[in-house]
């Protein structure tokens, strides 16, 4: 059981404000993800919550608790480093056993308890080795298993796949997951690689600038973006931006002028525009379907071919969009396309940058993540 | 291409090494120009029943340990403390490293200046606050722990300097990972820092009794061997036989004695460190 709040937290750098007034709550057992671009606050806020940076103001609560002023150890919480920052000298099973030699714990239980997290790791086989024996990926499960050993209330992890390679950093992540159910614990996590963010997270906060941007599921952080900054962050290829005019904001929707002359009713709640504003349309690059009949139209200037999928940069009006297309599309440079989109999926930003809001929630909005999970465990 | 290159070091390393070695045989004498008498193991006979040699290695020993270990155990204090600065510790690392650029017959007249009874401030302090009366470098006892301090006080930066570096090299966060485990800064300092370290402090341990071994000026300067041969390390006595007494084939016998000694704390020292990387 343990829950965590952060009350309007702030962190101050020699006269640079990094963390600027940050207010979260995470609940129990939740898998909460920090990410953002690189310097947006999220690791310095993780060290805050860790206690190994101090507070500027602002209170961080433990199940109800103030820590302010708790050292890191008797917070009762674990971190995983991004460099595993495992003790060198030590054998794995020294490694993962320090914290209770530390705090007294005698030889057997001691090795007990690591064998219990080895076994869920499925580290057995190491403990007698030193960690420069080991691979990447076997260091990050025994830096996971030191954090597990402990038995912390919460678990934090700072970028911990981001050393290991690509098809390393796949498994394990679908293993965090595993972890996370089997333990049944709270951890918090951060990242700057958006596709760990949507595939572990019950619970994603956006931060840029030590600020949040929005704090909601995947999903939701996917299909109601709160302003353009998350629109653009979460979602690859980025999302395609453009200036349109507002013609009429009456009624239902907001209908907008398209590059080119087009005309589309946008399902967004206009109470607050009205018509010859200029918004910012946008539409994610999946969302955009070439369309012989559809109101955009543009020539080739790069094809990306993936395989599955192929992404096309279309010269647009003198903008540069993204599809993300069929595989198998026999387009070539320099080809002149036609296309459209549904307008349930465009986004519509005040000038602002804050999200106009949908009339309609989107249905997967309230999926929850352990419901795409049942067959992992 | 190499040959012109290794000729030169061969004539200004091997040549003189085996003369040393055919000198050990003989008995030389200065005496209306250069002779060689060949003399079997005389020489060497000596060297391992000369009782006054047994007790110069023996003042040598105590000098050794008592230098290296006081200059490991300050140097590494001095390390951490400077490590621990917030800020300021280029000035402070500076400051430091005073002593060691100070050559060391420099830093012996230093000391017989400071320690002199008549004007000395050193003395004179000692004196004032009763902790000792009487000529420090004309003592048995004072003498010798005043020429250690004075090796101390010019060599511990260069042992706080190598170890500073090593600490620098241990991970932030392989402490941070510490202090979440709970180690307060003993723990950290005995099961982290200390073993992430150890090689290095080898390495500094090596450096500072190699040159122990062989050290020299300090005490020429300052006691030259006195009072009643209490300071009389083994090149301080190797210096006698040669250029007092000039019992050259002698000395040349005492000479490779002390770079047998050498070569073998050096490999005791390799090996270890050899050792102790292949295993972690």
């Amino acid at each position: 059981m343990a829950t965590l709040q952060l009350n309007n937290i702030v962190k101050d750098f020699a006269g640079t404000q990094v963390i600027k007034g940050v207010d979260l709550e995470v609940k129990d057992r939740e898998f909460v993800v920090f990410v953002g671009p690189s310097g947006c606050g999220k690791s310095t806020l993780l060290r805050m919550i860790a206690g190994l940076e101090s507070v500027s103001s602002g209170d961080i609560l433990i199940d109800g608790q103030r820590m302010n002023e708790v050292g890191p150890a008797e917070r009762g919480l674990a971190m995983v480093f991004q460099s595993y920052a495992l003790y060198p000298h030590m054998t794995v099973e020294d490694n993962m056993g320090f914290s209770l030699r530390l705090a007294g714990v005698d030889k057997e239980q001691r090795r007990q308890k690591v064998l219990e997290a080895a076994r869920i790791l499925q580290l057995e086989n190491l403990l007698e080795r030193k960690p420069k024996a080991l691979s990447g990926g076997q260091r990050q499960r025994v830096a996971i298993g030191r954090a597990i050993v402990r038995n912390p209330s919460i678990f934090l992890f700072d970028e911990p796949l981001s050393n290991l390679d690509a098809a390393l950093r796949v498994q394990m992540r679908i293993e965090l997951a595993r972890l996370h159910e089997e333990l049944d614990a709270t951890m918090i996590y951060v990242t700057h690689d958006q596709i760990e963010a949507m595939t572990m997270a019950d619970k994603i906060v956006v931060l840029q600038g030590g600020i949040v941007e929005q704090v909601g599921s995947p999903m939701e952080l996917y299909h109601h973006p709160r302003n353009r900054f998350v629109a653009g962050f979460i979602g690859s290829p980025k999302m395609n931006f453009i200036d349109v005019e507002v013609r009429d904001a009456r009624g239902e929707g907001i209908l907008v002028r398209l590059p080119g002359g087009g005309e589309s009713r946008i399902p967004v709640d206009g109470s607050g525009c009205q018509a010859g504003d200029i918004a910012t349309l946008g539409i994610r690059p999946e969302h955009l379907i070439l369309d012989d009949n559809g109101p955009l139209t543009g020539e080739i200037v790069v094809i990306e071919r993936l395989g599955g999928v192929t992404s096309l940069y279309v010269q647009c009006f003198g903008e540069e969009w993204i599809l993300v297309t069929d595989g198998e599309v026999s387009h070539r440079v320099r080809d002149s396309v036609r296309f459209g989109f549904a307008p349930t999926r465009a986004h519509l930003f005040a000038e602002d940058g804050l999200a106009l809001p949908h009339l309609e929630r989107h249905p997967l909005v309230s999926v929850e993540r352990k419901e795409n999970r049942a067959a992992i465990s | 291409m190499m040959s012109p290159a290794l000729f030169l070091l061969a004539l200004i390393t091997l040549v003189p090494f085996f003369s040393i070695i055919w000198m050990s045989f003989n008995d030389v004498s200065l005496m209306g120009g250069l002779s060689m008498t060949f003399s079997g193991l005389d020489n060497w006979q000596r060297v391992f029943t000369d009782p006054d040699i047994r007790a110069s290695w023996l003042i040598s020993l105590v000098y050794f340990l008592s230098t290296v270990g006081l200059e490991m155990l300050i140097g590494t204090v001095m390390a951490l403390l400077v490590y621990s600065l917030r800020r300021g510790s280029n000035i402070v690392i500076s400051l430091l490293l005073i002593p060691m650029f100070i050559a060391p017959v420099i830093v012996g007249l230093l000391g017989r200046f400071m320690l002199d009874p008549s004007h000395g401030l050193y003395a004179w302090i000692l004196n004032e606050t009763g902790l000792f009366d009487g000529n420090i470098l004309g003592s048995v006892g004072s003498a010798m722990a005043a020429v250690i301090l004075m090796d101390v006080w010019e060599w511990t930066p260069l042992v706080a300097l190598i170890v500073l570096a090593g600490l620098t090299s241990v991970p932030e966060d392989t402490l941070e990972a510490a202090e979440m485990d709970g180690a307060n800064y003993r723990q950290k300092l005995l099961y982290i820092i200390l073993p992430s370290i150890s090689n290095i402090l080898l390495v500094a341990l090596l450096i500072r009794a190699m040159d122990a071994i062989r050290f020299f000026a300090i005490i020429f300067i300052t006691t030259n061997g006195g009072p009643a041969d209490s300071t009389k390390i083994i090149p301080i006595r190797l210096y006698d036989i040669a250029f007092r007494f000039f019992d050259l084939g002698y000395a040349a016998a005492v000479g490779i004695t002390m770079l047998v000694f050498s070569i073998l704390v050096a490999n005791a020292f390799t090996k270890l460190l050899k050792r102790r990387e292949s295993a972690s």
